[in-house]
């Protein structure tokens, strides 16, 4: 008897848990407009969905299969989950961060995210929203 | 996504189920459930699956959707030909209780909440998804994209079964969605369900127990997966091998009982590089209780058990092994020196980590395997998470990206936890409500089978086992 009122008490617990996580997921998704960190970015909230209409744009004016570098002017912890996303959504090109040492070598076009990049090698092609295409220069 | 979509993607695990069903004379125990059966089928579909895109990368042949179709009813259709036939179908349960809607209703609530990209795990972005878009538009694995050096993030040395996966379904559907690859999770997230409910069935649980048992894992499964968001992740891949181990590990080993674990093994070996030694483990331990049972079997015997157990495993492992070192893929952060001066933080760390909100309390459970060394129908699972236990903790005192140790254990040992907490559930359930001083074998047999022809073969099975 002691066995099964244990189990009936355990899943009760679990459901609580549950029905407070389900509850937790669906107010988070309810508030999902606010900006937030790099850590909560998830698919519909804001900071994505910018990123996601200014690489739409960007890859119009790109050939796929192209090496791009990305950057944006971010925290170096923001920077390296903004490039993974840009990656994400940028599936048919390889995306290099700015910083990485290929980019000198490898890169034909360039993505600033909320950034501009001033760099000789640099030739502005188009304005993306929220963000820059650039056309790299042949070393 | 429309829902046209949805349905292809939904179609994919019932594909694989068709085609590891070809299967059915090796992984088909007569005792097993139809819904377990199904688990396993779509495991060795997977299996089956993975070898195929693999022997394609290697022919240079590109994956295309036409040709992949063409390619599964062919081995369907030969496989029907060639391969004897199952055991006899056995009816859907008809036990179905409260426990079985608890579990429905998580599941359904999860999916629900999975296909809004709201709980989509972070490497999901970083490395499952986009490997997962990138073989689809290569219409192959892409081993050049992943030996770039940027690269490194996409754990370039993981096994890609996952992210074929969705590269399949996206060529199924016609393009890589999101929503369709978090359907996948729930596909798995309800195999582990079934795979967990037979578990508790063939452990000899009462029905009250089965019940309770389903849904407490259900629950607590579901808890985890909505708030530590682990939709699209690997991990649900492990979970869903261990489960799945259980009902071969609480029977005594037989000749299916090996398929079983050779094919669970060789499907958490191409999911995620954990896998591989949870594989090996599983291998080894099944074939070990060949070697130390009561009935030692002759030479000729012991190596038929071995191919049994170890060949499907291996033809995932070597070729995984030879291209990750062809494309000198392997990063050195895995590895290292053993550092014992990591233990205090590891210990804090993993302190710290048990009090993870999303397991409420369900993360401790990780521990109890070494309890159930103690009861003997649970032994051999206990010493497979035993080891997989160690195999963690020696990463943590090896790899090279755990130098900052707390930060490393701080951000995988809930999820490693997840891997290995649902099947220590099913077992834990088994071993306490059949009390721990039970002498094993034979409990499983005052199970109610499922349906008049499996309770014939279940007298036949007491024969057997007696």
């Amino acid at each position: 008897m002691l066995k099964r009122l244990a189990l009936v008490l355990l899943v009760a617990w679990a459901a609580a848990g549950f029905l407070q996580e389900v509850n937790q997921a669906v107010a988070g998704y309810d508030d999902r407009a606010p900006q937030r960190g790099s850590w909560a970015w998830r698919f519909g909230t804001a900071e994505t969905e910018d990123l996601t209409r200014c690489l739409e744009a960007a890859q119009r004016l790109m050939p796929a299969g192209s090496t791009v570098a990305f950057t944006s002017e971010d925290h170096p912890e923001i920077q390296f989950a903004r490039w993974r996303w840009a990656a994400y959504l940028l599936p048919a090109y390889d995306v290099i961060p700015v910083s990485d040492p290929a980019t000198g070598t490898l890169a034909q076009y360039a993505i600033a995210y909320r950034t501009k990049i001033d760099h000789p090698r640099a030739e502005l092609m188009s304005i993306l929203p929220h963000g820059w295409l650039y056309r790299v220069k042949p070393q | 996504m429309n829902g046209t979509a949805l349905l292809v993607a939904a179609a994919v695990p019932a594909l694989l189920a068709l085609l590891g069903s070809r299967l059915a004379a090796g992984l088909a125990a007569p005792g097993d459930g139809a819904l377990y059966r199904a688990t396993v089928y779509v495991l060795g579909g997977a299996v089956v699956l993975h070898i195929l895109l693999t022997l394609l990368d290697f022919a240079r042949i590109p994956w295309h959707p036409l040709l992949l179709v063409l390619l599964g009813l062919a081995l369907y259709v030969l496989a029907g030909r060639f391969l004897p036939r199952g055991p006899e179908r056995p009816g859907l349960p008809s036990d179905l209780g409260w426990g079985d809607g608890i579990a429905l209703f998580a599941l359904a609530v999860f999916l629900l909440i999975a296909l809004t990209g709201w709980i989509t795990f972070n490497d999901f972005i970083f490395h499952w998804g986009i490997k997962g878009e990138r073989f689809h538009t290569a219409r192959g694995t892409d081993y050049t994209y992943l030996a770039r050096g940027w690269n490194w993030v996409l754990h370039p040395d993981y096994p890609n079964l996952l992210p074929e996966i969705y590269a399949v379904t996206a060529l199924l559907t016609g393009r890589f969605e999101m929503p369709a690859m978090m359907l996948q999770s729930g596909a798995f997230f309800a195999l582990l369900l079934a795979a967990a409910r037979e578990g508790l069935r063939q452990g000899g649980a009462d029905r009250f127990t089965r019940q309770t048992g389903l849904a407490l894992i259900a629950l607590a499964i579901g808890a985890f997966g909505i708030g530590y968001m682990t939709a699209g992740g690997a991990d649900w891949l492990l979970a869903l091998a261990l489960t799945a181990a259980v009902p071969p590990l609480l029977r005594p080993p037989d000749r299916v009982g090996d398929f079983q674990i050779g094919v669970i093994a060789a499907f958490a070996a191409a999911a995620k590089v954990e896998g591989v030694p949870l594989a090996a483990f599983l291998v080894l331990v099944q074939w070990a209780r060949h070697l130390l049972g009561e009935r030692r079997p002759a030479l000729r015997e012991a190596i038929h058990a071995a191919l049994r157990t170890g060949l499907p495993a291996a033809a995932v492992v070597l070729p995984w092994l030879g291209r990750t070192i062809h494309h000198h893929l392997f990063l050195a952060l895995n590895s290292g020196p053993f550092t014992l001066s990591r233990a205090p933080g590891i210990l804090a760390a993993v302190l710290e980590t048990l009090q993870t909100a999303a397991w409420h309390g369900f993360l401790w459970a990780m521990f109890l395997p070494p309890l159930l060394l103690l009861h003997r129908r649970t032994r051999p699972f206990a010493i497979v998470a035993t080891l997989q236990l160690l195999f963690y903790f020696y990463v943590y005192f090896t790899s090279a990206s755990a130098d900052q140790i707390r930060v490393f254990v701080l951000s995988n040992f809930a999820r490693l936890g997840f891997q290995v907490i649902p099947a220590i559930l099913v077992t834990a359930l088994v071993a306490w409500r059949s009390g721990w001083n039970e002498k094993g074998r034979g409990a499983a047999l005052s199970t109610a089978p499922e349906d008049p022809a499996s309770a014939q073969r279940g007298v036949l099975i007491t024969t057997a086992l007696l």
